[in-house]
């Protein structure tokens, strides 16, 4: 029992990983649209269009409404449909002559609801092409509005274009960083203890957590380059947070250099601790100030932190904080194992050379 | 003796494009964006679980340098 005890934050840690790699996996995503044949309609004509979902259940259901949507108001219903599968669908629409806004060109979105599944969205699935500017026939653009959709909750991951069942990789890519930045906030605090009262047993607590602070940053390096390849196009695009996160990771990498060109002893120590306090001092505004004031294409630039609406609902907090504590004890475990194993390093050889 | 030798060549002719092809970037693309890119996450993950791996292999080498030290001393 006692055991149990003095070990808690290492059993909590893998109670939490367990639960969040399950959960994580498992639990499905909401049903959704994956994309369409086409992109440019001409109005005026019969558009028939192939829509292919995605964890849809199509045959379960009979009432199936599928609207164009130009804005909040203005929507076109779908005047037939064949469902082919549980995942596609044919829908015919008879596209109205004239756009419902005064333009020539309007981004229109995809919309989508039946009983099973709920209401499913594509944004900027379509380009609406008109002959004749200015507004002619709206009313066949208020006949059907989008009205009565089938919302309700359901314990899913939400559907995003893109992303689709990478939405996961919050669970495994975001908690790295913040496991990084919090095994670094610890090291920075025993940096300022060590600076006070010269305990070498300080310095072994401030070289641990660094070490897996960095490995930590490089892992979340790596799992963002091939999350970014498969979503934004490229392991790396010159993306400001990816950038600033590459500095704050060599500004690091270079307390290890500072650390190993030096002779050991209490100048190292408190030389490597104050070089931590600036390391930290320069990782906050790298990571939580400088890619804010900047367009990213990670979400939460342009002074909006990323934690909301779709990015993370109510359901994907439900695994995220304990994703952020559980990785988070797990490295501060690491770190006790490099604390002990350099503090024994030192010890013995202090017995050998006096 | 015979059999076994042409149908182990057969495999290996079969086996090498079959790996190329495979290999190929398009390939694995096409595979990564398979099941709504589920192997994206996979990936991740497995980055995770090797890196740690390799970390606990690097820390084992400097538990068996200070042993080796203790044991020499």
């Amino acid at each position: 029992m006692n055991w149990l005890l003095k070990n808690w934050y290492k059993w909590l840690s893998i109670l939490l990983l367990l639960y969040v790699i399950a959960f994580g996996m498992l639990v499905p995503l909401r049903p959704g649209i994956m994309k369409t044949d086409t992109f440019r309609l001409d109005l005026g004509t019969e558009a028939e269009i192939h829509i292919q979902f995605y964890n849809t259940h199509l045959r379960k259901s009979d009432d199936h409404r599928i609207w164009i949507r130009v804005d909040n108001d203005h929507a076109i219903k779908a005047k037939s449909f064949a469902v082919l599968n549980d995942v596609e669908l044919k829908a015919v629409f008879e596209l109205p002559s004239e756009l419902p806004i005064d333009e020539r060109v309007a981004m229109a979105s995809l919309l989508a609801d039946n009983s099973v599944d709920g209401p499913m969205v594509l944004p900027a699935a379509f380009s609406l092409v008109g002959e004749n500017a200015g507004p002619g026939e709206i009313s066949l653009w208020l006949e059907n509005p989008v009205s009565d959709l089938n919302m309700r909750w359901t314990y899913a991951y939400p559907w995003r274009n893109i992303l689709e069942e990478t939405i996961r990789n919050t669970y495994y890519h975001v908690p790295m960083w913040f496991g990084m930045m919090l095994l670094f906030l610890i090291s920075a605090i025993y940096s300022i203890r060590l600076i006070r009262s010269d305990n070498q047993d300080y310095d072994s607590r401030v070289f641990s957590l660094n070490l897996v602070g960095t490995l930590y940053g490089l892992l979340g390096i790596l799992t963002g380059a091939i999350w970014a390849r498969y979503t934004w196009g490229a392991y790396w695009s010159g993306d400001i947070k990816q950038d600033m996160a590459a500095i704050t990771l060599l500004i690091f990498l270079a307390y290890f250099l500072l650390r190993s060109a030096m002779d050991p002893g209490p100048k190292r120590s408190r030389v490597t601790a104050i070089y931590t306090l600036f390391a930290f001092a320069a990782s906050i505004p790298l990571l939580y100030i400088i890619p804010r004031m900047q367009p990213s294409l990670h979400p939460g630039s342009g002074g909006n932190p990323g934690f909301g609406g779709d990015d993370l609902d109510n359901t994907m907090k439900t695994v995220f904080y304990p994703a952020v504590i559980g990785w988070t004890l797990f490295g501060y475990w690491l770190s006790n194992i490099v604390f002990r194993l350099n503090r024994l390093g030192r010890k013995t050889e202090e017995k050998i050379f006096t | 003796m015979k059999h076994y030798i042409s149908s182990s060549i057969l495999n290996h002719s079969l086996l090498i494009p079959t790996v190329m092809v495979f290999l190929s970037p398009g390939t694995i693309n096409d595979f990564m964006r398979s099941i709504g890119k589920i192997w994206v996450v996979v990936a991740a993950l497995l980055i995770i679980f090797i890196g740690i791996v390799v970390f606990l292999f690097l820390l084992e080498k400097r538990i068996s340098k200070l042993e080796n030290d203790l044991d020499n001393e």
